[in-house]
């Protein structure tokens, strides 16, 4: 077993919906993620049935089965339509997802600590925490003296391009109790008893004239110009400089993103892998094929065309994201690696099968000795063909379908 | 097409991110009612699960705690797992070996008793949690078309009565009564 990926992972700490605390915020972030891998889109496409999948979920799963994982209507590669709306709009939701994430737990904290501390201001306090609509209604209870700000939250697109005062979601958390965090900035320091919530002060980043209950949120989120240099969990976002590496890739200005539509076919430089039928493939052209593609050639047949489909998916998948997300082959060569790696820690190959024999002959006799046992019992049973008929057929089936090739 | 490559490969990368969601979506959002409980054995190891089920009310399982142990390949979720109940259960849908036997955990290829919807079957878009509430529901209504255990489908449409006291025996024993 991979124990090592396993204790990578248990440290990376993946997100997922029940990181928020309430229903709706749940369902925001579920909708974002692909029903079958469980993360946010990665190049999602949509199927001729209207079923959105990530590019590389949905062709590993129609080479078993071509049909809907969703409704099992049938389907093919060649009806894969790209999504680009919707990846953009999971990109967006990436770079806000950690804000939304932080304030709403805030909120949580808040709203929990609020109703231990006084306890004679508040008239709606009755509620538990969990409850959906009370986050919003202690805002309302609470924010008697400025309570302008809080009804217009914008959403973090609108006020990225123009707007000189940064009004966005992250308002509400920051209002009236900025003691309760101030660990980051430094101009968090200077007075902030005596401003007003919404005084303008100016970025001490980006030097932009901002709301100064605003501002925390202003300089964690994408508006302010810091937020290129401060490192962000979830983005796949590539910074700059490998984003011109890129473009000089795909001889096309990627920085545009967002913004071109999809033109990948038109491109010439990279053009989707056809499938290839294997069996009818002698070996020195399926080497070819791998070298066409740089791929290196260890390995038996079996590798290599393992090698070769995978190569293909990946490629194609990687086709299927908008321009400015693309990774760069070298990238989606390393991954083929890993891959591979990953399938040799999962199902290892014996070498050389006699010392293998040698080594665990004791372990085999004692396996076959208890496989006796267990089959002699069930004869006794008075039902042997109960436990036998079903379950041999299915691994007949299993067996054949592993054997087709 | 070339099934063995994907068939019997799997990338484990992904099937314990996936499994790690699941367990944390399982663990936060708890099952409905609380009829079940499920989680890896041992930290060292995501690919086997145990999961606990309560006997659903209003059936002869009723009051009984079922020990399940689940047994994820690794190309999860693009093929299923596998359930066993450890001991085995008497039900007409459970193999002697305690192996269940229910569509939601068949791939569309293998169909070993010949009556089940492709409609039905397993899909990467189905879930532990979703299967397992199939269970307890298969545990209230036996499906007699696809039986696993011959005996106990026999009992269950000749002589019912004697079916129901046949497991809530089974039960008593298995909690020590």
């Amino acid at each position: 077993m991979p124990t090592n990926n396993l204790q990578a992972l248990l440290s990376a700490d993946i997100s997922d919906p029940t990181d928020f605390p309430t229903n709706e915020l749940r369902q925001l972030d579920a909708s974002f993620r692909c029903t079958i891998c469980g993360e946010f889109y990665d190049a999602p496409v949509i199927l001729a049935c209207g079923h959105c999948f990530c590019s590389l979920c949905i062709r590993e799963h129609i080479v078993r089965e071509t049909q809907c994982p969703n409704c099992r209507k049938s389907t093919a590669e060649a009806h894969f339509r790209l999504n680009p709306a919707l990846e953009e709009a999971v990109e967006a939701w990436k770079r806000s997802r950690p804000i939304v994430l932080q304030l709403s737990k805030e909120e949580q904290c808040r709203i929990e600590s609020y109703s231990h501390v006084d306890t004679q201001k508040t008239p709606t306090r009755t509620r538990p925490p969990n409850n959906n609509n009370t986050a919003k209604r202690k805002r309302r209870a609470r924010s008697e003296s400025s309570d302008s700000e809080i009804i217009h939250v914008a959403g973090p697109s609108n006020s990225k391009a123009s707007s000189e005062v940064v009004d966005s979601s992250p308002a509400p958390a920051y209002d009236r109790r900025p003691s309760k965090r101030r660990d980051t900035e430094p101009s968090s320091d200077i007075g902030e008893e005596e401003l007003e919530p919404d005084s303008l002060i100016s970025c001490p980043i980006c030097g932009r004239l901002v709301e100064y209950q605003l501002i925390n949120g202003h300089i964690d989120g994408p508006d302010c110009g810091n937020s290129k240099a401060a490192p962000k969990s979830n983005t796949q976002v590539p910074n700059s400089g490998a984003r011109n590496e890129w473009s000089k890739i795909l001889g096309k200005s990627s920085l545009k993103k967002g913004k071109n539509k999809e033109s990948s076919d038109s491109d010439g430089i990279m053009e989707r892998l056809p499938k290839v039928s294997y069996a009818v493939l002698k070996d020195k052209v399926l080497k070819d094929l791998l070298l066409s593609q740089r791929l290196p050639t260890t390995g038996d047949r079996f590798t290599w065309i393992a090698r070769h489909q995978r190569w293909v998916m990946m490629y194609n998948a990687n086709l299927d994201k908008s321009e400015g997300n693309r990774k760069g082959l070298a990238e989606l060569r390393n991954e083929l690696k890993r891959w591979e790696e990953d399938r040799k820690i999962s199902k290892r190959i014996v070498e050389d099968v006699i010392a293998h024999e040698t080594a665990y002959r004791a372990d085999f006799q004692r396996l076959v000795e208890e496989a006796r046992r267990t089959r002699a019992t069930p004869v006794t049973n008075s039902l042997p063909h109960a436990l036998q008929g079903p379950q041999d057929n299915c691994k007949q089936t299993i067996v054949d379908d592993s054997e087709e090739d | 097409m070339n099934s063995r490559g994907s068939n019997s490969s799997g990338n484990s990368a992904i099937a314990l991110r996936r499994l790690m969601t699941e367990y944390r979506q399982l663990t936060s959002g708890g099952s409905p009612d609380g009829m079940f409980t499920a989680g890896p054995i041992s930290e060292s190891d995501f690919f086997t699960w145990e999961a606990l089920i309560c006997g659903p009310k209003d059936t002869p399982f009723e009051g009984g705690v079922f020990v399940a142990k689940l047994t994820f390949p690794t190309d999860y979720p693009l093929s299923p797992f596998k359930m066993r109940f450890e001991p085995p259960i008497y039900h007409p849908n459970i193999y002697p070996d305690g192996t269940v036997c229910i569509s939601i955990l068949h791939t569309p290829g293998d169909d070993p008793t010949m009556y089940e919807q492709a409609s039905e079957r397993w899909s990467p878009v189905q879930s532990i949690e979703k299967v397992i509430l199939s269970v307890i529901s298969m545990l209230a209504e036996p499906n007699l078309e696809s039986g696993a255990n011959i005996d106990c489908c026999k009992l269950y449409r000749e002589n019912k009565a004697e079916y129901e006291r046949r497991v809530r025996e089974s039960i008593k024993q298995q909690l020590g009564l």
